[in-house]
């Protein structure tokens, strides 16, 4: 079993078969902001100048990295090639432009809006959920594009 | 005021009896505590009064009713002074008592009274800080003074000045005002009025509010993109537009104020009662600082953590705990006096319908009778166990019409949160005593059992 699953702060995967996929990448491995698709393999590792490790989770890859400033960020992706989801979890403030790409405008606007609430951040569009919560020292959150969710997946299996 | 061994063990015999006779009455032995019914399980072993028996020692008022219609928080008095000053002093009340963050961060137009040292790097430069929350950020120059709650005093601490002044001394950079990223960013925080209190005080688990992150700059460029996205929280400004993000040494970060009293500064307990399930317009708490630091002489309140309660390790990374609800697990939750509902995620639970008159009502749920609900929290190694947790979900316009609409404070207010954390805001604390312990701390619970911070208890 690779980092991913050794992980206890992964959430077991058990509706799913895992197939570990041992590949510490330094070059082509697949990564890319949400919504992407092959075009941007590689940018996200780059830009974040990390390694990315791979596994395997039936119908989709999880690409894992982990940053210096102690994030641990994992980009969700289909078959097809599409990142349907992103995760983060950070001692640190994320960097959710980078991750949500061109998603993140839809974001930025939605969040705008304030209340008497003083929780975890939901924002729900048509094309999009963006699920943000905790505080400095432990922030936590993943977005995800539903159309692009692969049959079978969910939301609890992003994280 | 602690006692101190080597004078027990000089005492005379008689002095000797008669000092564990009035040590065993103090601490209230086997159910006849004076406090209030603040308990987990139906005892009342030894539980912390959510009434300070004195203000000057080491127990603070906490009030739920900030006079700003602010729902579910707790707040208290925090004394800023000039350094070395009793008498250049200004008492600020209404700040938000946080156990979800570390710092006391307060706004500039409250400070004009006293003389803060502002904080520089080695280079002169003044240090300032962009502080992030998940929804909104506060901005501002760190300064030194000294901090004084109930009887306790952090000498010449850094804090956060929240500049709210119409004409800023410094310009947020764009990687600070530019929010997690966002063009245009979110409200920032800096106002009373945009922030909804007049300060907050972070009590959280860590020593600092950044910590080893925040020392080191290679780990806080994170990106090879020229410059480098800067994603700590301290910079270095060198005129009022040029700021530019840095490391800070954690002597010099803004501290966990607790840690920086002299004594009673391994962790907190807060102490508020229960509140009815129709809701009330505010209750009155208290926050011990110190735990089992003081066995209740003179000023000093007793601040013991009974045997029974529940200690919790929190993972030392992120200081989560992990929370099972609905068989689900819940890997990134927190106990946070900080946030002002129970937030989770159960889709069987409808939400309120925004209307015209509350276009964020959504925000809440509403049942259509209440909810009894149950939870199961586990902390990291060293835990002593998990504790169920039952609570209730009422319906939120139900509860925010009672009383003509002038309630406070609701037990049972609940929220759609997001997947993977339970968020047990201040509704958990009514009719409880937590305890948050600092990170490298070790805190002996009335058994003279030891845990190391950083953990919470219950």
């Amino acid at each position: 079993m690779k980092l991913a699953m050794q992980t206890r702060k992964l959430f077991p995967l058990s509706s799913l078969l895992i197939t570990p996929l041992l590949v510490l990448a330094m070059s082509a491995s697949a990564l890319a902001a949400l919504g992407g698709g092959p075009a941007t393999i590689g940018e996200d590792r780059a830009h974040f100048n990390a390694k990315d490790e791979v596994t395997q989770a039936g119908p989709y890859a999880i690409h894992e990295m982990q940053l210096a400033s102690g994030s641990r960020l994992r980009e969700y992706v289909s078959t097809s090639g599409a990142v349907f989801a992103v995760s983060w979890v950070s001692p640190m403030r994320p960097d959710l432009k980078q991750l949500m790409g061109s998603y993140f405008s839809q974001y930025a606007q939605a969040i705008q809006q304030s209340s008497r609430r003083h929780g975890p951040v939901v924002v729900r569009t048509d094309g999009l959920v963006v699920e943000s919560a905790g505080h400095m020292r432990g922030f936590v959150g993943h977005a995800y594009i539903p159309s692009l969710m692969p049959q079978g997946v969910t939301v609890n299996d992003i994280r | 005021m602690t006692f101190d061994k080597s004078s027990v063990a000089s005492a005379s015999l008689l002095a000797l009896a008669t000092l564990l006779l009035v040590f065993s009455l103090a601490c209230g032995g086997g159910g006849s505590s004076s406090s209030s019914a603040n308990n987990n399980n139906g005892s009342s072993t030894s539980a912390l009064s959510s009434t300070c028996a004195n203000s000057t020692g080491n127990c603070a008022t906490l009030t739920t009713n900030n006079g700003n219609g602010y729902v579910n928080g707790a707040f208290t008095t925090v004394t800023v002074c000039t350094h070395g000053s009793t008498t250049s002093c200004v008492p600020i009340s209404g700040v938000l008592v946080d156990t979800g963050s570390v710092g006391l961060r307060l706004f500039k137009s409250e400070l004009s009274g006293v003389t803060l040292t502002p904080s520089t790097f080695a280079d002169g430069d003044a240090m300032v800080e962009c502080y992030p929350f998940v929804a909104s950020y506060m901005w501002g120059p760190v300064a030194t003074a000294d901090v004084k709650v109930a009887g306790e005093t952090a000498s010449n601490a850094p804090i956060m000045v929240i500049d709210d002044s119409a004409s800023p001394a410094y310009t947020p950079p764009a990687d600070c005002s530019d929010y997690q990223g966002m063009s245009p960013p979110p409200t920032q925080w800096n106002s009373i009025a945009a922030f909804g209190a007049n300060g907050i005080i972070g009590i959280g688990s860590t020593q600092q509010d950044c910590g080893p992150y925040c020392a080191q700059l290679a780990s806080l460029q994170v990106d090879t993109s020229t410059p480098p996205q800067f994603n700590g929280l301290y910079y270095d400004c060198s005129s009022k537009t040029i700021c530019t993000g840095a490391a800070a040494t954690t002597a010099s970060q803004v501290p966990n104020p607790v840690s920086q009293f002299a004594t009673d500064n391994n962790g907190t307990a807060i102490s508020l009662p229960s509140v009815s399930s129709s809701g009330t317009t505010s209750v009155t708490g208290a926050l011990y600082f110190g735990i089992g630091t003081e066995t209740g002489n003179g000023t000093e309140s007793s601040n013991a953590m009974p045997s029974t309660a529940t200690v919790l390790t929190l993972d030392t990374t992120e200081q989560f705990i992990s929370t099972s609800f609905n068989n689900v697990t819940n890997p990134y939750s927190y106990i946070d006096s900080g946030s002002n509902g129970f937030f989770f995620v159960d889709s069987s639970i409808p939400a309120c319908a925004n209307t015209q008159a509350d276009p964020y009502a959504s925000d809440w749920f509403c049942p259509s009778s209440t909810l009894s609900l149950s939870a199961t929290n586990t902390g990291a190694s060293g835990s002593s166990g998990s504790s169920t947790v039952s609570f209730s979900v009422a319906n939120a316009d139900t509860l925010f019409n009672n009383n003509s609409g002038t309630d406070n404070d609701f037990s049972n207010l609940g929220g759609p949160g997001t997947s993977g954390t339970f968020d047990w805001g201040l509704p958990f604390f009514y009719g409880r005593v937590v305890y948050n312990a600092i990170e490298g701390n070790s805190v002996a619970n009335s058994n003279g059992t030891t845990f190391t911070g950083p953990f919470v208890a219950y």
